[in-house]
């Protein structure tokens, strides 16, 4: 105990070297850290993404690219699916609830997803949640828009405000369904998914928006009003992709291969987590080639301690004799310099715990609302406090290349330094 | 032969060219020699397996078993398939016993067959041995504990040698995942999702 005293009080001697050399270990560590919280945030924010739904159906296609753009709305759907074939889908006795997915056009650079109030209704995110609305409901008429939250929050939309829906995903739209304005009918709760970055209408609306147009442009002279709409049958002829629950998971696999060996329409069936599991062993290499950098940047800051100590040693050469006159045997030396890096280590990485949740508290919302991507603060998880323990560890073992430097030192100088 | 069915067979050959539902569909599975795939589905006290692999790796060939050695290849073969929690080693604490296994070999080009019947003329050099066969298994167990379910053990790979890698699929109370076990390390932890 009298060592990590004696320790601490030598390094309080020395304490502006000492804390630039606790900071350059606590932003390694904060690094280290910060890498590791972005990267399982980012599995946990796909994987809460997808809770709930057994399977994807789609045109056969990739399965990571069916999994991209029909849940994460990136890329892009190679093929449609057909309504009949959609329907044979649902009607198959092991599906439960199916929900469709049509995309195509946007809003302000938001995505517009057809879809049905089922959407609403089994759609699950993070540990099961369902969506719940901040206002308004469901739609009730069909010129009715369900907006994610920061679609409102961004374009400052209240509930009943009238939308205009641009075809394909122009900015500012040359191509625009304003003669058949949407009116906002619910605005739903911050999920941290893409759900949040979505206007949701109905099926049936995208069908009646798009009744007069041809080719990717609505049709001269061949205008239908959005009343007369109303009257006219709006069956949607393909939907982009689907939701599909089934009654037991046990079915997984065989409507499974009933969608992949359904002989009407080349379609494919995936099943969202265990799909974004291939994700993440593409993205494993990326990962570690990011993990290795951080444990580099550790390994510099711990190698940056030790040069510290060492050319400190010299100096220190008159502090070691007094203490061998005192009675301190040169173990008690080799101790003391250890005892000093351990300090150190602790201290940076306390330091860089800190600085690491005083980062995530000011940055949070900014990542979440810039990236989608959100960030839990909680208490260091087992796998973190392993790391931090490994950082401590290796900062210690380090420490004793000065100290056994030291040890030799002081057996040869012994009580007096003859310089 | 009557005036009447040969109008009619003249009828179904113009047909034949124009409507595409009478055509063969013409669909290959991915087959990779080596690889078989596992699907494994849990709820509840029940559990789903899913097998399907190349005949190439079950019994080193994929025709019709013509001599008596093949026959009783493919005869032993069925017989180890029939007995999954031989080929799938899972913790005796789950305590899983076998509820229903049903096995069979599918051939996949069962439409060239189809298309020969028609008299389409085609001239395929295929020999009827160079056809992919897959052996295709489906198990239901019933568990005292499927919560004891954290991992198996894949004897499969010492009983059919010829085969190297196996892709699975898990989904189950904690979610989906997917894994692929190699013949080196025959050994899967089911962890949960993540």
């Amino acid at each position: 105990m009298s060592l990590l005293r004696l320790a601490s009080a030598s390094l309080l001697n020395r304490w502006p070297v000492a804390l630039l050399t606790a900071l350059a270990i606590a932003l390694s560590v904060t690094l280290l850290l910060g890498v590791e919280r972005i990267r399982s945030g980012a599995r946990d924010s796909f994987v809460g993404t997808v809770a709930g739904t057994d399977l994807i159906v789609g045109a056969r296609g990739g399965a990571l690219n069916l999994l991209l753009y029909s849940v994460f709305r990136i890329g892009n759907p190679t093929n449609n699916i057909t309504w009949a074939s959609y329907q044979d889908i649902a009607a198959h006795p092991d599906v439960a609830w199916i929900v469709p997915l049509s995309l195509g056009d946007s809003h302000f650079g938001f995505r517009v997803l057809g879809t049905n109030d089922d959407y609403f209704r089994h759609y699950r995110y993070r540990d099961g949640q369902p969506l719940r609305f901040a206002a308004g409901g469901p739609f009730t008429d069909l010129f009715d828009a369900v907006l994610g939250s920061e679609v409102a929050a961004r374009l400052g939309y209240d509930l009943g405000r009238e939308i205009v829906v641009a075809h394909g995903l122009g900015r500012e739209g040359f191509a625009r369904h304003d003669d058949k304005p949407f009116r906002v009918a619910g605005i739903l709760e911050r999920t941290g998914t893409p759900v949040d970055r979505t206007v949701h209408v109905s099926l049936e609306a995208i069908e009646a928006i798009h009744v007069d147009w041809q080719g990717g442009a609505p049709v001269p002279g061949r205008r239908v009003s959005a009343e007369a709409v109303r009257a006219m049958e709006l069956r949607p002829r393909a939907v982009t992709a689907a939701l599909v629950g089934l009654q037991s998971r046990l079915a997984t696999f065989r409507v499974q291969r009933f969608v992949n060996e359904y002989r009407q329409e080349p379609l494919l069936a995936i099943l969202p987590g265990a799909t974004l599991q291939e994700l993440w062993a593409i993205l494993g290499t990326a990962e570690q080639a990011l993990s290795a950098v951080t444990v580099m940047v550790v390994a510099t800051a711990l190698l940056g301690m030790v040069t510290m100590t060492l050319a400190s040693l010299a100096e220190r050469r008159r502090e070691m004799a007094i203490l061998r006159s005192v009675g301190a045997s040169p173990r008690t030396i080799l101790g003391l310099l250890t005892a000093e890096a351990l300090l150190l280590g602790l201290a940076g990485t306390a330091l860089g715990v800190l600085l690491l949740y005083g980062a995530q508290l000011a940055l949070q919302p900014v990542i979440d609302s810039r990236y989608g991507l959100y960030l839990a603060i909680g208490a260091p998880s087992r796998r973190e406090l392993a790391m931090l323990a490994g950082v401590v560890l290796a900062g210690t073992l380090a420490g004793l290349i000065p100290a056994w430097r030291a040890y030799r030192m002081s057996v040869a100088d012994g009580m007096t330094v003859r310089t | 032969m009557s005036r009447h069915l040969a109008i009619a067979l003249a009828a179904v050959a113009i047909l034949g060219t124009t409507a595409s539902a009478d055509e063969p569909r013409r669909e290959l599975k991915a087959h990779e020699h080596g690889r078989a795939s596992l699907k494994i589905a849990i709820e509840g006290d029940r559990v789903l397996l899913d097998l399907e692999s190349p005949g190439a790796n079950i019994v080193g060939f994929e025709h019709a078993a013509r001599t008596e050695e093949e026959r009783a290849a493919v005869t032993a073969a069925l017989a180890r398939l029939g007995e999954p929690l031989g080929l799938f080693m899972l913790p005796a604490e789950a305590g899983c016993r076998v509820a229903d296994a049903a096995v069979e070999i599918v051939t996949e080009d069962n439409e060239e067959e189809h298309a020969d019947a028609h008299g389409h003329g085609h001239d395929h050099d295929h020999a009827e041995d160079v056809r992919h066969n897959e052996y295709r298994a489906v198990y239901e167990l019933a568990c005292a504990d499927t919560g004891a379910l954290r991992s198996v053990g894949f004897a499969f790979f010492d009983v059919f040698p010829a085969t190297e890698q196996i892709d699975v699929t898990v989904t189950g109370p904690d979610g989906q995942s997917a894994y692929r076990v190699e013949r080196n390390a025959p050994r899967l932890e089911i962890a949960g999702q993540s």
